[in-house]
């Protein structure tokens, strides 16, 4: 049972937003369609199933940095995938990038689209350079620290004591508290769900829009429609 | 009368010197979370690797013939037939690990010059053996024409005994 926890009053994407969900160990972040559906949906009338396929793989040809990565039954299911920037540290006090894989199922004068679930945005302070397999396995040049992006900046913590490593009253008592969210300015959400960083929150949710943008505008362009 | 400048003067020194302070403290606060996220993303960096590498390994099998396999790894666990002319091949190795030690329980008696108990002390047995077992089972998909297909591999552990 997931509860979506919706804040109003900030910026959203035109097709986006960045969410917190609760589950069952607790909140995370996420990117969901702003309609509130499971997926995007571009309507192309008059179109059909084939044509559509067909404007898919026409427009994954002409975007040399999306790879195909699946299609599923002959192409009811095209699955595309993009390693990119998403932002610098300049802009978003983290570089950002996204291995993002995107969904886009074919129908009957539509486009059913959505970033896969198996998305992932990698951030790092610490200048890592990353780096893709073909089978999609990301690392950092001489293994710098990065991570997946935290959504949600972490809780507090204590250090570890040294006189009582393992806990206890006396490890409390001789540890200290180390303030996570000043290690996580990257972060769109505090530990209790206020939007700390609304600056990178458009950005995340501007770098979605643009996978259902661009495609909209090539099919449209291809299909000779306004 | 100075008094006045004196005071003015501490009140700005006692101002500086708490914002300075409370600087201090937060470049030390930030210092920490910071560590804390270093350790944290290094050893993601480091479990990235980790499965870069093995898919690299697997991956570097693939197109292999199963004659070469035996001649490197040697005499597979098992084999059996996958029902399309081709084989899977397993290959499970085992390793144990164990450590720690047991140390008795003991009582200490004081005794009076008249041979009574006066005070005991008990002091409890102290046990930190372990024992893991780590089971590597690779598993190669061969076609009917005898060339590794697709490799899997996967680590089961289990332990037992008194972990901290």
């Amino acid at each position: 049972m997931l509860l979506i926890l919706n804040f109003s009053g900030f910026s959203q994407g035109k097709y986006f937003e960045v969410v917190i969900e609760k589950g069952t160990y607790g909140n995370y972040g996420m990117i969901k369609p702003i309609s509130g559906q499971y997926d995007v949906t571009l309507s192309y009338s008059g179109k059909n199933r084939k044509q559509l396929l067909e404007g898919i793989l026409d427009y994954l040809k002409n975007r040399p940095t999306l790879k195909i990565d699946t299609v599923l039954n002959g192409g009811t299911v095209v699955v595309y995938r993009d390693f990119a920037t998403i932002g610098s540290k300049q802009n978003c006090f983290a570089d950002l990038t996204g291995l993002i894989y995107m969904f886009a199922v074919p129908e009957e004068g539509y486009i059913s689209i959505r970033p896969g679930g198996n998305s992932k945005i990698f951030a790092t302070v610490f200048d890592a350079k990353l780096r893709i397999s073909p089978g999609g396995d990301v690392v950092s040049e001489q293994d710098v620290p990065f991570n997946e992006f935290k959504y949600i900046q972490p809780a507090d913590g204590r250090t570890q004591s040294a006189v009582s490593p393992h806990g206890g009253l006396l490890g409390k008592a001789t540890s200290r508290k180390i303030d996570y969210k000043l290690a996580y300015p990257d972060s769109i959400f505090d530990p209790d769900g206020k939007v700390v960083n609304t600056n990178n929150k458009k950005i995340i949710e501007a770098f979605f829009d643009g996978y259902i943008a661009d495609l909209d505008q090539f099919l449209k362009t291809k299909f000779k429609m306004k | 009368m100075q008094y006045p400048k004196y005071i003015s003067a501490t009140i700005v020194l006692m101002l500086f010197s708490f914002a300075a302070g409370a600087q201090a403290k937060l470049e030390k606060r930030m210092k920490e979370a910071l560590e804390q996220r270093y350790k944290d993303d290094k050893y993601y960096a480091d479990f990235q690797r980790g499965i870069y590498n093995r898919e690299s390994w697997k991956n570097s099998w693939v197109g292999v013939s199963l004659a070469d396999i035996y001649k490197k790894w040697g005499a597979p666990t098992k084999a059996f037939p996958d029902g399309n002319g081709g084989q899977v091949v397993v290959y499970e190795k085992v390793s144990n690990y164990s450590g720690g030690s047991y140390t008795p329980g003991y009582t200490i008696t004081g005794y009076n010059v008249f041979g009574q108990a006066v005070n005991s002390e008990t002091v409890q047995a102290k046990d930190t053996r372990w024992a893991s077992q780590y089971v590597e089972t690779t598993t190669l998909f061969v076609d009917k024409n005898g060339i590794v297909t697709k490799v899997d591999n996967n680590i089961n552990s289990s332990r037992a005994g008194n972990y901290f």
